[in-house]
């Protein structure tokens, strides 16, 4: 029993994997942001949505990743309202090189505070992640 | 007398079962879901309508009254003059939707809007 406790209390607070990280512009829409690391990695990325974005139309961003993954690793993103509990419709993912991802068919549903949520995964699990803040 | 009782009960329900009902333009139309409703997947649809909505065009999304959102346009396709296929339906989180249809004329401007609420 003593140890059901500990354990209970041991999967309580933040995952000690993912060290949330916000963009140092958190409440703004940074339409660019260049050297973000993933916390766990330190991979280093740049991230830069289209033209005339922030916009309640379909949106675009691009990752570029300072080096390549490894073998077995993908990028994953996401959209995230933390303030309302869910999400939005999956992205279009186009690879346009080894280091570089474009991700369309980005809808903000509704005004507020939106997290871009990049993952990188190997096996269908996620390894690292890095949320970055936008305001619409 | 009785047909003609019947006939009339039928007629003034005939619309009262439509799930989306435009009774300006006399017209209804059925939702047949072909895939779902889901929540965080794709869910489709296929819109019947119980006679062809030319002249006006028509435009669904799905609404979240309590949160104040709705989500990614849909998609869709004209089988014929009574039928459409509506794919790529979004439903972002749990609790009450609603599906709605508008009735558009020629310059775009909604000329009828009807709903109908699904819990998902």
């Amino acid at each position: 029993m003593r140890w059901m406790v500990l354990l209970l209390l041991a999967s309580c607070g933040d995952s000690p994997l993912f060290n949330h990280v916000k963009t140092p512009d958190a409440g703004r829409f940074v339409r660019s942001v260049e050297d973000q690391r993933f916390p766990r990695s330190n991979r280093a990325f740049d991230l830069v949505w289209q033209t005339g974005c922030p916009s309640f139309d379909a949106c675009s961003f691009t990752v570029n990743l300072k080096d390549p993954l490894d073998s077995g690793e993908e990028l994953f993103a996401e959209l995230w309202m933390p303030s309302m509990g869910h999400g939005s419709s999956p992205f279009t993912v186009r690879a346009l090189g080894p280091t570089s991802w474009e991700f369309s068919d980005v809808y903000f549903i509704m005004p507020g505070n939106w997290e871009v949520v990049l993952k990188i995964k190997s096996g269908g699990q996620a390894i690292d992640e890095i949320r970055l803040d936008y305001r619409l | 007398m009785k047909f003609l009782f019947a006939l009339l009960f039928t007629i003034s329900t005939a619309h009262a079962t439509c799930e989306l009902s435009f009774p300006q333009a006399n017209l209804c139309a059925d939702l047949i879901w072909t895939q779902g409703p889901v929540v965080n997947q794709a869910s489709a649809l296929q819109l019947k309508f119980d006679r062809a909505f030319a002249p006006y065009k028509f435009k669904i999304d799905v609404w979240m009254t309590s949160m104040g959102h709705g989500s990614r346009p849909v998609v869709m396709r004209s089988v014929n003059d009574v039928t459409l296929d509506v794919s790529q339906i979004w439903f972002t989180m749990r609790g009450p939707w609603l599906v709605r249809g508008f009735l558009l004329n020629d310059a775009g401007a909604v000329v009828e809007k009807s709903e109908t609420e699904i819990r998902l």
